[in-house]
């Protein structure tokens, strides 16, 4: 019981960063593609626009591994 | 590192203007500027009025220029999907390259121009064939008959519309007709109505009348009969589209063989322009001219000794000192040793340095393959990646960029080949199979790993905030100077922290660091206001962000062992080793393209960040 909710938090951790990614990145993503047809040459900056909100998702795979690596 | 730039004056009697100008653009080091607007703004200074001959033809080159522009974008999809093409190494003159232009203008025209009209011909027959086809056979069986006459129509089979125009018919013609249908699809059906030519009028107009549509056919061939129409329209869409393919293979070939010669003699037309142009922005008096313009500090003695030796006591050269207004327009060129250079790609590609301040290059090339290398790390993708990237480098050595992306991730997976020795991975957890000992084995210990690529953070972000004050320093700005040294105070106190939290420094450390945190925020609020805490908290977040590293690493490694453990399951071998390859593949592919990505991202976001001041005006020397 305790172990599945544990991987069911872990789980929720990862998962909720990621949708919470992915809104972001698909409202960045469609305005960068935008910008670009526009001025090719802002790709470089629209990329680094587009990864920013990774952050969130690799914090939520960091806790989902501590969570899922703290000694019980 | 960027090159320290020099700003020069020329002046000289305007007699000699062409022949300096010459002198100029044959040296090719000059980056011309426009005068100072204190010169501007002199009684007696104007602009350089250009001569009648030059202003004709700076009016042929941009005509040539604008046709060289049109005839390029027409040939370049068929040049770029070509395999086969020649490169005719010939020295080019304007006049040969004003020819070339002209000639290739003039084919590509004539060929495209059929091209569109072959192609508009196609499709308004397209628009007859599927009904034509249908009516085909029974104009077929119609006896020629100068008495008779046939109109062909089409009908909604839902608007049941038939009946009431065979009765209509009937009214007209008391049976002198004759009314053949053929279904086209579901929901049309084309008819043909063969009638004595006397009720020709009558017919035609009860079918206006009920709003029936006639066949009309295309004006070209309006005068013909219908059945001759009608063999021509469905003979002409037959051959239309192969005299379309003959002129593409035709203009395709001339791609091939003329796309390199025409490109090469547009940017010759294209510098002519550049030259008469740049001696229209001139200004001058009466009877002298002045030049202004940036080079290299390094180029500066030999300019000067072609110009003094050329045009000794009649043209001045001065070396002009830079205003502090001038700071941000000054011209931008990087210079690394060779094996740093391919690196100013990634620099270029987010923003060329301001002037003054620091070329990230060299450390981007020492970050950048250490990232990539401990994220891919893995012997056996790593090799792959080598490889590849010889191929490419060879494959394309004669272009710069594509040369310089295969340097850049030779290095990279050159590091990821060593961090996959440390790690003891072989495509995945292959390598003890084959004796390779982990050093580290990061699979099992991630906590570790995360904790290690923290403290990298740290580091590369603490390197960031140094190189930012020194660059704030040069550049006379004490409120960033300030205000990045308390940042930098600030992660090195986390860190102090975190070591009391793990033990390796004795916890009454502990009340001196909650102080200094709180006596720096303070400070940093005092330096930058409102926003300090929230850039206290993006400098934790900056950290943490080393993160990634631990986690692409571990996904890289869990896919890695997740194909090898499916490319066991089959009974069949053979079987298994294609599921591997298959799956090993995928990674591969994820493997480097994530890494890239994530480091990019790293180095642009979190490192860049603490000093980088982008906006950099590129270099561009006129001449050849």
């Amino acid at each position: 019981m305790e172990l599945g909710l544990i991987a069911i938090g872990a789980g929720l951790a990862i998962g909720l960063a990621a949708i919470a990614t992915a809104i972001v990145q698909a409202k960045i993503g469609a305005a960068g593609i935008g910008a670009i047809i526009e001025k090719p040459e802002l790709l470089g900056r629209i990329l680094i626009l587009l990864v920013i909100p990774e952050t969130l998702v690799i914090l939520g795979f960091v806790i989902a591994v501590i969570i899922l690596s703290t000694p019980r | 590192m960027i090159l320290k730039m020099s700003k020069v004056s020329i002046i000289g009697p305007k007699k000699s203007l062409h022949e300096v100008m010459d002198t100029v653009y044959r040296a090719g080091v000059l980056h011309v500027e426009s005068a100072p607007d204190l010169v501007k703004g002199t009684p007696f200074v104007d602009k350089v009025a250009l001569t009648i001959e030059q202003k004709k033809e700076l009016a042929e080159l941009e005509r040539l220029s604008s046709i060289a522009r049109k005839t390029i974008n027409i040939l370049s999809p068929r040049f770029l999907m070509s395999a086969e093409t020649t490169v005719k190494q010939t020295a080019l003159s304007i006049e040969k390259a004003k020819a070339t232009i002209e000639k290739a203008g003039n084919t590509v025209e004539g060929l495209n121009s059929d091209i569109r009209k072959l192609e508009q011909q196609l499709l308004l027959y397209r628009r007859y064939e599927k009904v034509l086809t249908a009516l085909y056979p029974l104009i077929e069986i119609i006896p020629e008959s100068a008495f008779m006459d046939y109109t062909g129509i089409t009908l909604y089979k839902k608007e049941a519309t038939l009946p009431l125009l065979e009765d209509a018919l009937q009214g007209i013609t008391y049976g002198r007709h004759e009314l053949f249908k053929k279904d086209i699809d579901r929901e049309t059906t084309a008819c043909i109505v063969v009638y004595p030519k006397e009720f020709s009028q009558k017919i035609k107009a009860i079918l206006h009348e009920e709003n029936i549509s006639e066949i009309v056919m295309p004006f070209d061939l309006s005068e013909t009969p219908m059945i001759e129409s009608v063999k021509i329209i469905l003979q002409k869409t037959a051959t239309l589209s192969n005299d379309i393919q003959e002129i593409e293979r035709t203009l395709h070939k001339f791609a091939c063989e003329e796309f390199y010669e025409l490109s090469l003699s547009s940017r010759i037309i294209e510098l002519e322009i550049e030259q008469i142009q740049v001696i229209s922005e001139l200004y001058g008096t009466k009877n002298t001219f002045f030049l202004y313009g940036w080079l290299p500090d390094m180029a500066i003695k030999s300019f000067m000794k072609t110009i003094n030796e050329k045009f000794h006591n009649i043209v001045v050269l001065d070396v002009l000192p830079a205003m502090p207004e001038e700071r941000e327009n000054i011209p931008v060129i990087l210079s690394n040793p060779g094996i740093i250079r391919p690196f100013e790609i990634l620099t270029k590609f987010l923003a060329l340095p301001q002037y003054g301040t620091f070329d990230p290059t060299p450390l981007l090339a020492i970050f950048f393959p250490v990232f990539f290398g401990l994220i891919l790390g893995d012997i056996g993708y790593g090799i792959i990646a080598f490889m590849a990237s010889l191929w490419v480098i060879w494959r394309w050595r004669k272009n710069e960029v594509v040369r310089g992306l295969g340097s850049i991730f030779m290095v990279s997976t050159f590091a990821a080949i060593i961090f996959g020795f440390i790690f003891g991975e072989f495509f995945g957890n292959l390598g003890e199979l084959i004796g390779i000992h982990p050093v580290i084995d990061r699979s099992k210990s991630l906590i570790p790993f995360l904790i290690f690529t923290i403290l990298i953070g740290g580091l590369h972000i603490s390197i960031g905030l140094v190189i930012g004050i020194i660059v704030a320093i040069n550049s006379r700005d004490t409120k960033n100077a300030i205000a990045r040294s308390l940042k930098l105070l600030f992660v090195i106190t986390l860190y102090g922290m975190a070591a009391i939290f793990y033990g390796l420094l004795p916890q009454s450390m502990l009340h001196i660091m909650v102080i200094s945190v709180l006596v720096i925020v303070g400070a940093l609020i005092f330096v930058e206001k409102w926003l300090a805490p929230f850039e206290a908290m993006k400098l934790v977040v900056n950290i943490l962000s080393y993160s990634r590293i631990m986690g692409f690493g571990a996904a890289s490694i869990f896919l890695a062992s997740i194909a090898n453990r499916l490319s066991a399951m089959p009974r069949n071998i053979f079987i298994g080793i294609i599921i591997g390859i298959f799956f090993h593949l995928i990674n591969l592919a994820l493997g480097l393209y994530a890494p890239a990505i994530q480091t990019l991202r790293l180095n642009y976001v979190e490192f860049f960040d603490k000093f980088f001041y982008p906006g950099g005006r590129e270099y561009k020397p006129w001449g050849k």
